[in-house]
This record gives structure tokens, sequence and C-alpha cells, in this order.
């Protein structure tokens, strides 16, 4: 705290280099703006968040300019006021102003500027100029015409993930954010990780939904309809409504889907301790020969990332479908269904879903891919508010899982079902230990453990922009397995959950889980008697060759 | 040719000053010379053609010389040629294009003067035998009237000769500097000088190059910013490409101030033959040694390189243009830090504009003191003008620091016509108006930023009654609004409403209803309060200087924007939209010469019957007003 | 058009690129796809941001150039000698925009902020062929005449 300087004519302090906004944010007052992003390196674009210097009358931007000693500003003073509102009503004055139709209303930060400004008429008229629409990706939909050009999405497009699939471009009235030769996102080198989509602060960038059209299918008595709900959703919804037990949130969400018109409603994480107990497979397998990094992760957005950004990794990447196609192509023997849907927190299984190899003849095995977000929106269309009258347990063969399965979703949570697994068939009680510390905050971490006599290490890294910090590590340290997934808290903080992806929520979504882990004694994906029945029945030991 | 190195040596510290004296226009000579102003404006003008005709005329036959010269920076006179016959005075012919050729050379290589129209001036010579009745260039109004200091040698120096440049002087200031001053010194001269950067941000050079000196940091960069985009700005584009020597000594001289050993050469790429000649120099000037490695010995390493601008407005701003330079989008960057901190690669960068550093080896061979002598309150030297629009002299002109805008005038304005003129409009897109009233307004920093004016790179654009000041704000505004590099929304969505509003109010109405003749008088209401916006918050000087134009237009013809709002009239006649050509049915004897010349085929009608023009395909061009014989044509 | 492509170097460093980018322009007219994408390999630069960088600037079209190239200055010499009616009128003739080439890859159009000839405004050119002091009625003619020619 070595510089003083005044705030609306207090006494405040500030550490040397701070930026004013920073400052201003500790102290308590906050100041609007669009373009400010923590984490990402400031622009100074949207000039909301000017403020007067008191000595000169100048209106200065407190995100890039640092406090200097003795500056005298004031936050909110008639002429800050005055240019902070033309500023937003002239962004309104090109801006489609649907907020009715607009998917973001409600959520919006240029909505809600207008609204903490009092903009309460219109004061501009003239010609707006819409940007196209781009809707070539199955996950993610970029409508230009809301775009208010604060560089978010481009800024942490480029500087978290240094993939730059879209940039600004052109200039003066014509800037635009588009893909390279502006071909749409899906023929880009987006990898479908919707970190743009959470950075928007408008309607610009929105997830995808076809909703109505699921509903549609819904009254169709034709057809039989099934869903399975990933473990994330599950904790998203609890969090949401308050519910604090996993498996209570679980059983709202099946009846309340059965009701809906389901016959089947199932939970991901059967599929998940299929997926571990594949992984497991290929690793034992993997331990006889020579040695090299087995990449292992159900994250779609890594999958495309190493294909489109890294090809060299793709030989090191294990080859089991991830849980939610695991689900499809399972379901489509054991329990056929006309439509199925999945609840994912995650855009870029969106993404998964319209891939070749999950197609049948074009034609997608899973026929509606949900965000969290839908999900609730879903139950609140058709009525249904949580918690819900009655619970019921999901559908066979989903009516038993393993904890593993569930905890599948959180940070570490292949790493620790793997090893869960490798414990149970070894016999051994394997003990993990962190070379590195693991917090949920982590990043990247390591472990170790004994196996018949012999050591082996095994690595997490989540964040693609910490795959690439790690990634000569990776290559280099000899892991018996490496998991990887593109959000920072696993799947936890998917871009398609309902609620706002911070740190605290994230830290509740996880709680609600890990207390459903420690005290489930069915802790392994091999403690699952419908994963040990299956194996068993149908005389295999896998389904997926890691070839 | 002798080795280069040894004569530039020789040259800038023996006695040998004139060793390149056969490349002076003051000896006589034995068989005609003819110099011809190659340049851009002139190649535009026909110069390729008159050389073509020049090489035509003397066929092999006749032993001559053509020699390229630079220009006078006078570009209304293009092509501008000059002839030395034997014995006599170098003369000088304007506006000769191809087909005068012969009717020029016939006579002047016979001694008699041809017509008056096509002769500019001479230059008569101790020694040989002037022409009579013709003025002494430096006598003529248009010349004697300037100041010419960076400008002195335009019209004689050859632009593709380091000899030529050597002998009027050049690379002695660098010599000197180089070898007599520390660093320090040349910052503190540069410094004393109160030279100010030309590009419009006025601030003090010296300043500049000590801030980056005193940085101790062992890589810096030193920056000419020649990449001119201004409309009506060619100064810059007249330095480069007719003394490109002077550019490098200025950047020699201030590299080495700076302490920096790389330069670069920041200019546009649609500046062919300005890149083209200073590419020249800098091999030339890498031959003589005086770039490169150990440059005389001193121990001092200076490499030159140009980067050829891919082209935009804003990265005239030293943020944007070092962006630029670096391979990223040229938008500007929020200061500090300032590049003389971090520039360039993150290195101690100093930008200046290509006309402050012209003005550099003056100062070090001429002295701080000197350079004072000239100009006005805190605002010395001289400044160069680019002059445009409705004068008689077309081109860049050089006046004390601080003249008026009417001692530009009348340099420019010839026969007295300057009653007629209306306004001027000084500083590009960044600047705004000065009313008839105000042409005693002295153009010097202070004066201009106090009356809310902008300098810029010296654009300097006459206009008359034929000139309508709401149409010239919306050709500015739209050129910024182009321009803007789109990061920051004052800037881009402000300008895009101000040129909306002035378009509402040059143009008729769709329909007549209440709601939009409420939205034209709401939006006059709205241009203060946007142009504010923009002055207090637009990230960048581009946006901050934009509206200008429009509140200077504002403050003092106001009468103008009132005829245009309530009486739908534009006085000028400039706003097409305002007003529509009809058919005097009576007068019209169907001559149909109108539905001929009309670009758009608006006119219709059969022979000897009246005819008529279609309104939505009629674009106001006038021709058929123009045109016709009968006043049959009325503008409405 | 391989050939160059083949002949730059294994890698390319960021403030190379707009200067590769010029060389493949003034060789070939414009800037091609595949080539942002091989700068992108070579530089480790993603090819969204390139095109961003290469769209910000004034002198890269990212389609062919037409049969016939025409100019047109926009300096403020021009404009008050009312250029603006000749770029609004040439572009209604050659049915192009500003950076576009028409659907028959005739004609494409440049603006340019001043090409230096100010005491000779407007000022068009066609194919590197100057107009100066072109009237509305003349623009019709110029263009037809270089048709002719070819």
């Amino acid at each position: 705290m070595a510089i003083e300087f005044y705030v609306n004519n207090t006494l405040q302090k500030a550490e040397k280099g701070e930026t004013i906004l920073s400052a201003l944010n500790r102290i308590g007052i906050s100041i609007p703006t669009l373009c400010n992003m923590a984490e990402l390196s400031p622009t100074g674009a949207c000039r909301l968040c000017v403020v007067e210097n008191a000595d000169n009358g100048n209106l200065i931007t407190s995100c890039s300019t640092p406090v200097s000693a003795n500056l005298r500003i004031l936050t909110h003073s008639p002429e800050v006021i005055a240019a902070r509102k033309t500023i937003v009503e002239l962004l309104l004055t090109n801006h489609p102003e649907n907020c009715l139709y607009c998917d973001k209303s409600g959520d919006c930060e240029l909505q809600k500027l207008a609204e903490e400004l009092n903009i309460r008429e219109k004061l501009f008229y003239g010609n707006k100029i819409f940007g196209k629409t781009d809707r070539s990706s199955p996950g993610i939909v970029r409508d230009m015409s809301k775009c208010i050009l604060c560089g978010r999405c481009v800024r942490i497009c480029e500087e978290i993930l240094d993939i730059s699939a879209i940039d600004l471009i052109n200039r003066g009235k014509n800037t635009s954010i588009e893909t390279v030769f502006q071909k749409g996102l899906y023929y880009s080198d987006c990898i479908h990780c919707g970190l743009c989509v959470t950075a928007c602060p408008t309607g610009a960038i929105l997830p995808k939904s076809n909703l109505n059209q699921l509903i549609e299918k819904l009254g169709d008595t034709k057809i039989s309809k099934s869903i399975v709900v990933s473990s994330a959703s599950i904790a998203d919804m609890a969090s949401k409504y308050g519910i604090r037990k996993y498996e209570e949130a679980r059983n709202y969400i099946m009846a309340a889907l059965h009701d809906i018109g389901f016959e089947k409603a199932y939970t991901m994480s059967l599929f998940s301790d299929f997926f571990i107990s594949e992984a497991a497979t290929a690793i034992l397998e993997k331990i006889t020969k020579p040695p090299k990094p087995l990449i292992i992760t159900d994250c779609p957005a890594v999958k495309k990332y190493i294909q489109t950004k890294d090809p060299e990794l793709s030989q090191f990447v294990c080859k089991i479908p991830p849980s939610q196609q695991i689900a499809a192509k399972l379901l489509s023997i054991e329990q056929k269904t006309d439509l199925l849907v999945s609840v994912s927190p995650c855009i870029a299984h969106k993404y998964e879903a319209v891939q070749t190899q999950n197609t049948n003849k074009g034609v997608p095995e899973i026929d509606f891919v949900l965000t969290s977000g839908e999900l609730s929106k879903l139950l609140k269309t058709l009525g249904v508010s949580l918690p819900y009258t009655k619970k019921e347990t999901p559908d066979k063969p989903a009516n038993s899982d393993s904890s593993a399965g569930v905890f599948f979703e959180t940070k570490h949570g292949i790493t620790e079902g793997i090893v869960r697994e490798l414990s149970l068939r070894s016999g051994l009680s394997i003990q993990l230990n962190r070379i590195l510390e693991i917090k949920p905050e982590k990043d990247f971490a390591e472990y170790e453990f004994d196996l018949n006599g012999s050591k082996y290490r095994v690595a997490a890294v989540y964040g693609i922009e910490n795959f690439k910090k790690y990634r000569t590590q990776i290559l280099k340290d000899n892991y018996l397995f490496v998991e990887v997934r593109s959000c920072r808290y696993a799947c936890l903080d998917g871009c398609g959950q309902s609620q706002s992806v911070d740190i605290e929520n994230t830290k509740r979504l996880r709680k609600i889980i890990v207390e459903y882990d420690e005290k489930n004694s069915n802790n392994s994906a091999g403690k699952n008697p419908n994963i040990k029945g299956f194996y068993r029945s149908n005389n295999i030991d896998r389904i997926f060759n890691n070839d | 040719m002798k080795n280069l190195k040894d004569i530039a040596y020789k040259t800038l510290f023996g006695k040998d000053q004139k060793a390149f004296k056969e490349f002076r226009y003051e000896r006589s000579v034995d068989i005609p010379h003819i110099f011809v102003e190659r340049n851009t404006g002139s190649i535009i003008a026909g110069i390729e053609d008159t050389i073509d005709y020049i090489k035509r005329y003397f066929n092999d036959e006749t032993d001559y010389v053509l020699i390229e010269n630079s220009s006078l920076g006078i570009s209304s006179f293009d092509p501008v040629i000059g002839v030395q016959v034997p014995g006599r005075a170098l003369i000088l012919f304007k506006n000769v294009k191809y087909n005068y050729v012969s009717t020029i050379l016939d006579s002047i290589l016979n001694h008699i003067l041809p017509d008056n129209d096509f002769i500019i001036a001479q230059v008569a010579n101790e020694g040989l035998s002037a022409w009579p009745d013709i003025t002494e260039l430096s006598e003529l109004g248009l010349f004697a009237k300037q100041n010419r200091r960076v400008l002195k040698n335009f019209g004689f120096v050859q632009p593709e000769s380091i000899e030529s440049y050597f002998n009027f002087g050049g690379y002695s200031a660098f010599a000197q500097t180089i070898t007599q001053k520390t660093p320090i010194e040349v910052c503190n001269i540069v410094e004393e000088s109160h030279l100010r950067g030309r590009g419009g941000g006025a601030y003090r050079t010296g300043k500049k190059w000590r801030d980056a000196l005193n940085t101790g940091k062992s890589l810096k960069y030193f920056i000419c910013n020649a990449d001119e985009s201004d409309p009506g700005s060619f100064s810059g584009r007249l330095l480069a490409e007719n003394n490109p020597h002077l550019v490098v000594e200025g950047i020699l001289i201030g590299a080495y101030a700076v302490g920096a050993r790389k330069a670069v050469i920041y200019i546009r790429n649609t500046y062919s033959l300005a890149i083209e000649r200073l590419q020249k120099a800098l091999e030339q000037v890498e031959k003589a040694g005086l770039c490169g490695e150990d440059i005389f010995g001193s121990g001092i390493d200076i490499d030159i390189e140009i980067f050829k601008g891919p082209g935009a407005y804003v990265c005239g701003e030293e943020t944007a243009l070092i962006a630029s330079i670096e391979g990223e989008r040229g938008a500007p960057k929020p200061k500090p830090p300032y590049p003389t901190q971090e520039g360039l690669f993150g290195f101690p960068t100093v930008v200046n504009n290509i006309e402050t550093i012209c003005n550099v080896p003056w100062i070090m061979q001429n002295g701080a003191e000197k350079f004072m002598e000239t100009g006005f309150k805190n605002s010395f030297g001289t400044k160069l003008f680019s002059v445009s629009g409705k004068t008689d002299v077309i081109g860049v002109i050089e006046t004390v620091m601080g003249a008026s805008v009417n001692d530009i005038l009348d340099v420019c304005i010839l026969d007295g016509r300057k009653s007629e003129i209306k306004a001027v409009h000084i500083g590009g897109p960044s600047g705004g108006f000065i009313d008839a009233p105000n042409f005693g307004l002295n153009l010097d920093y202070e004066t201009i930023n106090s009356s809310k004016l902008w300098l810029g790179s010296g654009s300097f654009l006459v206009l008359d009654e034929s000139n309508c000041i709401i149409d010239i704000s919306k050709y500015f505004i739209r050129f910024i609004n182009n321009e803007s590099c789109g990061k920051c929304i004052p800037c881009r969505e402000g300008s895009q409403r101000l040129l909306e509003i002035l378009e509402r109010i040059s143009e008729k109405p769709q329909d007549n209803n209440k709601h939009e003749s409420l939205l034209r008088f709401k939006g006059v209401t709205q241009l203060e309060q946007i142009s504010k916006l923009m002055q207090k918050t637009s990230l960048c000087g581009l946006g901050q200087n934009a509206p200008n134009t429009i509140l200077s237009g504002l403050a003092k013809f106001r009468q103008e924007y009132e005829e245009h709002i309530y009486e739908r009239k534009c006085v000028a006649n400039v706003c097409r939209n305002l007003k529509e050509y009809f058919v005097i049915i009576d007068n019209c004897v169907g001559c149909g010469i109108c539905a001929k010349k009309c670009p758009a085929d608006a006119i219709i009608g059969s022979d000897h019957h009246a005819h008529f023009i279609v309104q939505d395909r009629c674009i106001k061009c006038g021709v058929c007003e123009s045109v016709c014989k009968f006043n049959a044509i009325m503008v409405k | 058009m391989e050939k160059f492509m083949e002949s730059l170097p294994e890698k390319i460093k960021k403030n190379e690129i707009l200067s590769y980018l010029q060389e493949f322009q003034d060789r070939f007219g414009y800037i091609e796809l595949s080539f942002i994408e091989l700068l992108s390999k070579k530089s480790e630069i993603p090819s969204g941001k390139i095109y961003g960088i290469a769209s910000f600037y004034n002198q890269f079209r990212f389609k062919p150039k037409g049969k016939f190239h025409v100019q047109v200055c926009e300096g403020s010499s021009c404009h008050v000698n009312s250029g603006l009616i000749i770029i609004e009128e040439l572009k209604k003739i050659i049915k192009t925009d500003e950076k576009e080439t028409s659907s028959d890859s005739k004609y494409s159009l440049e603006i340019i902020p001043c090409m230096g000839a100010c005491s000779q405004g407007p000022v068009v050119s066609v194919n590197g062929k100057f107009f100066t002091k072109v009237k509305p009625s003349e623009l019709k003619q110029i263009i037809s005449q270089q048709d002719e020619i070819a």
C-alpha cells in the first residue's frame, strides 16, 4: 500500500502499479465496464470505466491507468455519468433491441447497464449495421448484430487459449468479429470449448439451442424417448434449486423427466463407469508395453484441439469414446429408443454428437444434446419446478452406479476413478501419493503410486492453456497416463451450466458430489454390479480397443 | 566511378567540397540540359509522355542531357521541365504536356522564348546570360513570400543522386554531429531549438529524444513516420520522393542522438516512387559509409530499413504505428507506457514525423538560436502546408511558423480572388474550419489549440462559395468513420451517428412526416453531445479530434447549417440530394443534347419534343444544366 | 503461386507477416486463404488472427483483381471537385464496391486516400493508366474505351 490517492474526496491507498479500476473494486466502488475481464489484458475499448480527474476535469479510463500519487478522482460525477450514459446510448442505437426474443435477456450486461444508468428513452436514431449470424457450429451461435465489439471473446480465444479462431476483422464502421475468411466457426480452428460464450456480455455468442424442436417431439406419443443426465448437470440443478444432496436432486430430476414424457431416464455416471473400466483395461495393457504417454480425456474440446493444433499428439490419445457416446452406443444395443437426449454441462458435447464417428449413416446417435441451462429451461417451460413432488431412481441399467462415475466429472475425476479401479483389480490398496499439492484451484497435478512393486506417476491438466504449458513435461516425464480437460474445473464449470461459472459456485457443486462419493461404498467402477454384469453376461473384458 | 566512400569522406571532411560540381545547375553547359521534375503528381499529370516526347525530339541526333530533378513542390505546375541551353540561364516551364514539347524546345533551343503561359521563371547565375524580361525564381511572388528552409533545394537537388545531395552541402550536418557532438549534446541542441513535432502532436522533439536516451537501455528504435494519409496532405510524399537523402540524414542524426541502432522508415505502400527513391538513397548511403556499421570509425552502428505501411490512417498514431510494425492490427494502445519507455518490441522507441526529421539537419548546421529566429510565440521554425482546393496554386509551400491564414492565401492566390474565399479547412480530418473574418489567425500551435483546432500535418484546404460546409464536414466524418480502428465505442459509434445526422440534414426526406422532421431537428442538437463525448472519452487523438470539423463548422457557419435544416437548401449547390433538376417544357426544343450527355441515362424524350428527367435515376451531376443552350433545365 | 509458396523460409516471425502478405499481393493481386494458412503454419500464429490483421489494412484484398483494376482517388482535393459523384458513379458503372470484384471478374475497384496529384483531381486510373480532371459524364467512355483497347 504505497500510494495515496483520493476517491470522491476520501483518502484511499493503492499498490504501486495497480490500476485505478482494481483499486476501486477493492475499495468496493463499482465501476461499470464491458470490455474488462479478469485474466485478460486491458484494452480500453469500451470507455465505460472512465472516471473524472478532479484536478483538470479530464476523463480517464480506470482500467488502463495506474494510480498515481495524490491523484484525485470522482467516480460518479455528473460529467462521468453523462459520458457513460451517452456511450451506452450509442451502443443501443446500433443494437437490434429485440431483448424480448433474446436468450440472454435478464442476464445481459448491456441490458443491466442501460437499467443502471437509467436509460429509459431512445435518444439516437440511425441505421443499424447488422453483422452476419454464424450458425455453422452445432454448439455456438454468433449473432454479430448483437455484438458490441468489446473484444472479450477475441482476447479469451487468443490470450487464454492461443487459438484465435475468431478475431476482429476490418476496421472503422466495418469492424466485426469473424473467423478466417468468414467461413464460420465449424470450419475454423474453433475447439468449441465455449469460453467465448461465457465471456460475451451480450447475446452475441450463445449456445445453440434446439429446445423447441425437442418440446415438439416430447408430445409425440408414437416414439419412445430416453434421456441421459450427467452428474455435473445434476449437481448444477441441485445447487440452483437449493437441494443439498446429489441423490435427492438426481431422483427428483429422474421423476420429473419421466413425467414430462421420457420413458427412460438414465444417469451418465453409469457410462462414465464404463469409460473408467475401459481405460483401466487399456492402462493395464499398456504397462506391459514400452512406455508412451497415454492421454485420457473424454473432453471433445481437448480432442479437437489436438486434432487441429497439435496433431503430433494424436497418437497418444486414448481411443475410448467419451461417456456420452458410450451411452449412445450401449443404449442402442440394450435399450433401443427412437429419441435419445443427453444433458451435459458442456457446449462441446453438441459438437461431439455430430462428428462422423458418432453418427449412423449421417444421423447422429444422440438426437439432442441439451446443456444444463437448457434442461433447467425445459423443466420451467413444462411447468416443473424442483424440488419435485416425487422421487424416482434412474432406469435400468443406470439404476446402480458407483460414486467414481459421479466423481468422474469433477476435477481429477478420471485419475481418481482409474486409480481406484486399478486398486480394485489388483486387490491392493493403492495409495495415491501426491507429488504436487492438489487443490481444486490447481490446474496441473502430479501423483505417484505403487502397483505390484513398481512406482507409477500420473498427471492431470485443466485448461488448454495449461495443457500447452505442460506439453513438454507430459511428453517427457513418462507418466502412466495423463488426464486432460479443457475447463478449469473439469466439467463442473462447463460453459453450458445454468449458473455463472464462478469459483464459489463451482466449489458448491464439487461439495455436493464429494459428499455423495464419501459416503458411498460402491466407490469404484468395478464395484458397480451392472458393469460387472455387463461384461460377464457378454463374456468380454472390454468393449473398445485402444489400438 | 571513384570509390564513393573516399569521395564522401573527402567531401565531408576534406577541402574538396566541390567534388561534384558537375551536378549543379549553375555551371555553364556545352550541350542542352533538360531537367524533368518526375514525381507522383507529375506522372499522373503526364510527365512520362513528356519525357518520351523529349527523347523523341532529340532522336539521338543532337547531344543533350536529360536529368531527373526534384519538384519545386507546386503540383499545379505539373509537368514541369527546366531547360538550360549553352551560355544561358536555366529556365523553368510549367504544364508541359507532351503535345507542347516540340513547340517549347523548338523555340528555346533557338534562344527564343516560347509562349509566356508556359514560363515559370529563370534561375540566373554568374557567367550565364539571363533571359530578358523573365522573373528570377526567387523573386517570383509565389516563392519570395515563402520561407523555404526545408524545401530550400527542392527543384534543384536530384532525388536519385547522393552526389547531387553532397553538392548542396548534404550530410555535412550529420558528419559534424557524429564526429563532434555527444548524443546528449544533440538532444540539448534540438531541445533548445524548441523544435516541435510536425505531425500534429507538437511535442517537443528534443525532450522526446532525451527521454529515450535516458532510459539507458542498449537497444532502441528510431522511427520516421512517413505514413501520411490525411486527405489533402502531401508534404510527406514530397519530402520522401524529392529529397530522400534529407530524410535519411535527419534519421541518422536522430538515431545517433537517442542511441538507436535501428531506424525504420514507416511509409505508405502506395507511395511506390518514394519507396523506390528511399531505397536507392539507403543503398547509396551505405556505399558511402554513412550508414551501417562503425560509421566514420566512430563505433556507432545505425541500420535503416523501410517498412511499407499497408495502409491505415490511424497508423499515424505512434502506438498504432508500432503495433503495425510488430505485425498486429494497427489499433492504438492506451498510454502510458509511452513509446519512449516501452515501444517497438518493448524497447524504447522514438517516433518522429518526416517533416520534423527534415528540420533536424538544418538545426544541426545552423544552431538552435538561428532556428528560433523565425516563429511565433512558442512555435519556431517553418511549417509546410499542403495547399489544395480553390486556389490558383496547388502544392506544398513553406512559411514561417505562425504565419497567418492570410499570409498563406497571399502566396497561393495570385489574382486578388481572395475575397471569394469563404473558409479554409486546416489539419485534415482532425482539423477544422477557419472562416474569412478569422483569416488573420496565426497558425502556431498555441493559437491553433486555443481556437480548438488542429494543425495536423499541415493540410490547407481552401473553400469558396461553391463548397458546402456540411458537405466538407460529411466528407471528413465519413473518412473518420472508415478509418477509425473500430476499437473504442465513442469513436466508432459516435462517428457513425454524426455522419448519419449530417446526411439527414443534407437530403430531401423520403416522405415529409413529422417523425422524420423531428429526428432531423433532434439530430442537430445531438451533434454537440456526441462531439463532446468523442473529445472527452476517445482512446486516441483520432477520435478526440474528429469532432473539430463539426464543432468549428457549427460555430462559424451556423447559418449554413440552419439553411440546410430549415429551408432545405444548399447555397453552394453541392448537397445534391437536396436539389432536383427539371426540364422547363416551354424552353425545351428537344435537341437531345442533355440526354446524350447524361451519365446516368436519366433524361428521356424523343427528338424535337420536350424531354423529361427521371428523378430516381438522376445523380444530380448538373451536366444537363451546363450543356443546355436554351436554359431549359431548372434546379429546384 | 505454388513456387512462391515453396520459396518461403521454414520459420516466419510475426513482424514479417505483413511484408510476406504484401509480397504475395504484389505478385498475385490478392490474398489467398491457402497462403494465410501457410503463413499460419510457418509462424505458428493462428490463421484467424492473420486474417484479422490483414483485413485491418486498406492494402489487402481477398478477391482476385478484375481484368480491369480501377483506382479512384478520394482525397479532399478530388472531393471538392465532385469526387464523390465520380466514386458513386464508378461503382454503378462497373457494378463493384470497394475492395470487391464484379461478378463477371471484369472489374475491380480500389479507393485510394490520395493519389498525390491534387491539382489534377478527380483522378481515376484503369490498369495504371491515369485520367485526370474526370467529369461524371466521361466515366462511361473511359471504362468502355479500355474495354475496346483490350
